[in-house]
């Protein structure tokens, strides 16, 4: 311990050492080139890192600047059905201007295409924005938008969509309006909302007149307002807080909409900051296994200066120094770099953040680059540099005594070290200690699984080696476990990487799947909704003329719950702001709206988990068994037999639970939390859902056509738009991590060429030998070949069965989803992996077949 | 005296096996004389050189040079006493690739730091050997018999009491073997060096003032040739 300490000690004297420096600076000449390449996977690591971390800066610092602009005013008020008379007499009374808006969903008829689709109205009374402006082409869309006529603004993809132009006519309900403008923008909003339902924009004095608004039609009011200049809301901000709950209410100020915008995107960007943190350690690996081999080859040059004179400390000194100035390089290098991305960053996220970025330089992420460049490269020398600890000087007698690390117990203490850092690292990035504890451990874990399957794999050929296959297979199998073999490093950088990328890629479609199925077989594909009670027989006649079938027709009446458990809603809500910890009753639960349906029997998307489900019940019957939806049941904390009771539009109707149901919301169709039996809600005011199946685009377009002629207020959902819809948002969030994802990428690549490079001189002994010996080129590049195919093959399936390990897990906590295996998916990543590991291989030997034997010893040798 | 070797034996556990490869060495050399130590492949040359240079421990007895008992002395504390008292030529030179010549032989000059002016000292010396040419050139550049004088050159920096020489011509040809031998003599006498040297070479052995015979690990004969 003493000795360690000591030595430790002469190391940091030697920092001051001028021979140190000169000498670190002397050897390192002839490696410079190579060294640059060994830069490169620390250098993205950190500009992946400084890009991101100073773009989240401009994020921050946007929100914080635009803040007015992403609200559009200083108050809004929104709610799910209309203000009370109360409610808008104290809101009339807020000094300034304010707005009024309707929003609502229905169907579009686009007269001159003869097209339909289903859109989201906002009907608009007021000034609204008062602080940044919507903004469509033509400009003048917007001032003239009040002007007493029916003008639309429309969403700019939807025109696109049905090649529709400004002048046209759009149908809504019961009324053309003209396209005046093709909307570009709201303050404050993404374009990822106009992938479920492009918005259209009308003046509200029409809405009456469209007709489209009827019983159960979900509707969304909104007040917006902009202060006088002297207006203090904190107690209106109170009054407010204090009605939310039981008016139904909610509001945003600018603190609010920033609050939770800001932590919207922190975990959109803590997300990324794990993917970029994958990358950084990448890197690492890279810098890790450059040093170790950049050091193994300096072992005589170590033992020539022990045997003349050097001491420990003082050759330990000089490649720490080494590595010190590659780590800084890497940092400053990849701090620039990061820079240079942070520009294009605004543009890729583009589609997910609801306000204008303005890149400016963050010190602090290009400081935070620098120290960590240095960091990670000093953290993964740490094992190469045990080396140098180990060199004797008797190897200039003895070149047999090659140092061995498994052998010094330091090791241990220089795992736990880097194991440490990982783990402070994923600290530092995650927004809670225990998911970054999480993190770190998942990592040290991926990396530990492909530490142990690349060695298990190296014995298992070593035990069961096939001695009758033809030479090139057999030298070709041996590269894969003889001495200053590639097989760890290569599988360790490899499978990282294709582990995240097939992650990531393997959850994506695993969701889309899940909904895509739901279109598939005889599922239903098309919801029509906002039906009527009188209008029903009309809808079905309609279906049946057009030989569709009809699935499912699902009543839905709202209502909201009054107590659980006997104890009023309004009690548990002061219990949960008294107990203000994680096991209280969530808010939303306690203050939806549920739409709730009553039936006979179950759908094909539910299954019951406990208790039994009451077919019908007559109204004298006293309490009324329901069933419940699971985790709703979770977080009210009730079960079977528990009191819930439920204000149906001012009648309150007390039920017990009887039954409790699993639902798969990715079978998109009608699923309710709580289902009634028959006998009850028979005569409560309601709307109807109707279900159906069509077998071709051409039949839905039909369909909606026919319904929007003959029922204005209906609206159309079609399965296929929704699956593609989803598709394309999915696809927008993918691309912001992909585009983080693509440095590990590289990364991966950078650490495949310079581990390949690095024991290139090792191989390339071998080749010349061979060749001296007789061996023809071909079959050496059959060898060659045959061990990189290995290597690829065996990386890329090391990550994709990490990754197959990791979907699976997201799929069963996270998403819910039944798992099942992407072939094609799997396929691909071997093709790309395999194929560049063995392009990239034989690319940098090639030159070396061309070459006389001696030439080429004496080229690659220091 | 410069060189005691008391009692020395170098055992190596292999397995459970204990295998000896030098058994009880007990001999002195005198300050500015020259001494070979020959013998068979295997016979413990390198070990015995390795011990007397305090490069490797021994498993028991003891090695005294210029009065210094080397067992007393920590890892670093010999690697200055070398830097100071000792000289080393290898049979593979042993140059350090990414040098320069000049700069492979100021090397135990500049760790010694004693201020002196070590680039004239080193030029001074490759001059001596016959280099004053190939100052800049990297060992890649020269040929075997060149690198080997810079081999000399980087020994004889530091003018050390003891210079221990490992088969100096193994790796040479004949004539430049012999212009090494030359040369290696040459700087021996001009700095009053005590030389130890590990040959095959008989022809070599013979131009020293005394002989170390080694078989098995023993020493069968060490006697004024």
């Amino acid at each position: 311990m003493t000795k360690s300490l000591h030595t430790f000690l002469n190391v940091i004297k030697n920092l001051f050492n001028s021979w140190t420096w000169k000498m670190a600076w002397r050897d390192s000449r002839s490696q410079r080139k190579k060294l640059v390449l060994f830069l490169s996977s620390n250098i993205l690591g950190v500009a992946a890192l400084v890009s991101l971390q100073s773009f989240s800066k401009n994020v921050t610092s946007a929100i914080n600047n635009q803040a007015k602009k992403l609200l559009g005013a200083d108050l809004v008020v929104r709610s799910r059905s209309p203000f009370s008379q109360d409610l808008n007499d104290r809101l009339d009374h807020i000094p300034g201007d304010s707005s009024r808006e309707l929003r609502f969903s229905t169907m579009a008829y686009f007269s001159n295409q003869n097209e339909t689709r289903l859109v989201q109205i906002r009907a608009q009374e007021g000034a609204f924005p008062y602080y940044g402006k919507i903004e469509t082409i033509p400009g003048t869309a917007v001032t003239s938008f009040h002007n007493g006529l029916p003008n639309a603004i429309v969403e700019e993809a939807l025109l696109l969509q049905f090649d529709a132009r400004v002048g046209d006519i759009i149908r809504l309900g019961d009324v053309n309006f003209r396209i005046s403008g093709r909307l570009q923008k709201i303050p404050g909003e993404t374009l990822m909302i106009s992938e479920l339902a492009p918005r259209v924009l009308i003046p509200m004095e029409f809405v009456a007149k469209t007709n489209l608004i009827k019983i159960g039609s979900r509707v969304f009011y909104r007040r917006s307002f902009r202060y006088q200049h002297e207006f203090e809301d904190t107690k209106l901000v109170n009054e407010l807080e204090a009605i939310s709950d039981q008016s139904g209410i909610r509001f945003d100020t600018i603190e609010t909409r920033k609050k939770s915008l800001g932590k919207r995107l922190e975990n959109l960007f803590h997300f990324l900051n794990i993917v970029v943190l994958t990358a950084l350690l990448l890197g690492g690996i890279g810098i890790g296994s450059a040093m170790h081999v950049y050091i193994k080859r300096k072992i005589p040059t170590l033992a020539i200066l022990r045997c003349i004179g050097a001491t420990l400390s003082e050759t330990y000194t000089m490649f720490l120094l080494q590595a010190l100035v590659l780590g800084l390089t890497g940092g400053i290098v990849g701090s620039f770099l990061g820079i240079f991305i942070q520009q294009f960053l605004p543009y890729v996220f583009r589609d997910l953040l609801p306000i204008d970025i303005e890149v400016t330089i963050s010190g602090v992420a290009i400081l935070n680059g620098v120290i960590l460049g240095v960091f990670i490269t000093l953290i993964f020398s740490l094992i190469p540099l045990l080396y140098v600890r180990l060199v004797s000087p008797l190897f200039t007698l003895r070149a047999e005594l090659e140092p061995d690390i498994k052998r010094d117990p330091l090791r241990f203490a220089v795992y736990f070290i880097i194991a440490f850092s990982v783990v402070l690292f994923s600290l530092l990035t995650a927004h809670k200690w225990q998911y970054g504890l999480s993190i770190g451990a998942a990592l040290i874990i991926a990396f530990l699984m492909l530490i142990a399957l690349a060695n298990l794999l190296m014995i298992v050929i070593r035990i069961v080696f096939p001695k009758s296959i033809p030479y090139i297979f057999q030298q070709g199998l041996k590269n894969l476990y003889r001495p200053h073999n590639q097989t760890l490093t290569l599988i360790l950088s490899l499978g990282i990487g294709t582990f995240m990328i097939m992650t990531l890629y393997l959850s994506q479609i695993q969701i889309l799947n899940q909904v895509k199925r739901s279109d598939e077989g005889n599922n239903p594909n098309i919801v029509l909704f906002d039906i009527q009670i009188d209008q029903l027989d009309s809808v079905k006649s309609m279906l049946e003329t057009m030989n569709l079938p009809i699935l499912q027709v699902v009543p839905m009446v709202t209502m909201r719950l009054g107590s659980v458990k006997g104890k009023p809603v309004e009690d548990i809500r002061l219990e949960n702001r008294s107990k203000n910890d994680d096991n209280t009753v969530p808010d939303w639960v306690l203050n939806r709206e549920y739409r709730s349906t009553y039936r006979d029997h179950l759908i094909n998307s539910e299954t019951l988990l406990d208790g039994k489900l009451i077919k019908a019940v007559s109204s004298d019957d006293g309490t009324i068994p329901i069933t419940i939806e699971k985790d709703i049941a979770e977080d009210l904390d009730v079960t079977i037999g528990d009191e819930l009771v439920f204000d149906v539009q001012g009648i309150p109707i007390k039920t017990n639970i009887s039954g409790i149901r699993k639902i798969d919301w990715y079978k998109i169709q009608p699923n309710f939390f709580v289902v009634f039996p028959e006998g009850i809600l028979e005569d409560a005011p309601q709307m109807i859902v109707v279900v159906t199946r069509v077998t071709s685009a051409a039949l839905s377009a039909q369909l909606q056509r026919e319904t929007v002629k003959r029922f204005a207020n209906l609206s159309v959902i079609d399965m296929a738009l929704v699956v593609n819809s989803i598709a394309s948002i999915m696809d927008k969030v993918a691309y912001a991590v992909e585009f983080m994802a693509v440095f590990s990428i590289i990364i991966g690549f950078i650490v495949l060429i310079s581990s390949i490079n690095l024991s290139r001189y090792q191989r390339i002994r071998e080749c010349v030998l061979l060749k001296i010996l007789g061996a023809s080129k071909r079959q050496i590049i059959g060898i060659m070949s045959i061990e990189y195919f290995l290597l690829g093959a065996l990386a890329a399936n090391a990550g994709i069965i990490l990754s197959l390990i990791g979907s699976f897990l997201l799929a069963k906590f996270v998403f819910e989803t039944n798992f099942s295996v992407n072939i094609q998916s799997v396929m691909i990543a071997n093709v790309v992996v395999v194929g560049s590991t063995m392009i990239i291989g034989l690319m940098s030997s090639i030159s070396t077949y061309k070459q006389p034997p001696l030439a080429v010893l004496r080229n690659e040798a220091d | 005296m410069d060189i005691k070797v008391n009692n020395l034996t170098k055992e190596y556990i292999i397995g459970d096996r204990v295998l000896t490869v030098l058994k009880n060495a007990d001999f002195q050399i005198q300050s500015g004389t020259t001494c070979a130590i020959i013998g068979p492949s295997g016979s413990g040359k390198s070990t015995l050189l390795g011990l007397c240079a305090g490069l490797d421990q021994p498993t028991c007895g003891d090695v005294e040079l210029i009065g210094n008992n080397l067992s007393q002395f920590s890892e670093d504390e010999l690697a200055k006493f070398r830097n100071k008292n000792v000289g080393f030529v290898f049979q593979t030179f042993q140059l350090i690739p990414t040098l320069t010549a000049i700069e492979n032989v100021m090397v135990p000059a500049e760790l010694l730091n004693d201020n002196r002016s070590v680039e004239v000292d080193a030029e001074q010396l490759l001059n001596d050997v016959g280099l004053k040419e190939r100052l800049h050139h990297y060992p890649l550049q020269l040929s075997g018999g060149e690198q080997q004088r810079v081999g000399l050159a980087r020994a004889f920096i530091n003018k050390p009491k003891i210079l221990f020489a490992d088969e100096p011509t193994g790796n040479l040809d004949n004539e430049t073997g012999v212009q090494i031998e030359d040369l290696l003599f040459e700087l021996n006498r001009t700095y009053e060096t005590t030389l130890v040297l590990v040959t095959h070479n008989h022809e070599l052995a013979a131009r020293t003032d005394r002989i170390i015979k080694l078989k098995g690990g023993e020493i069968i004969e060490s006697d004024l040739p």
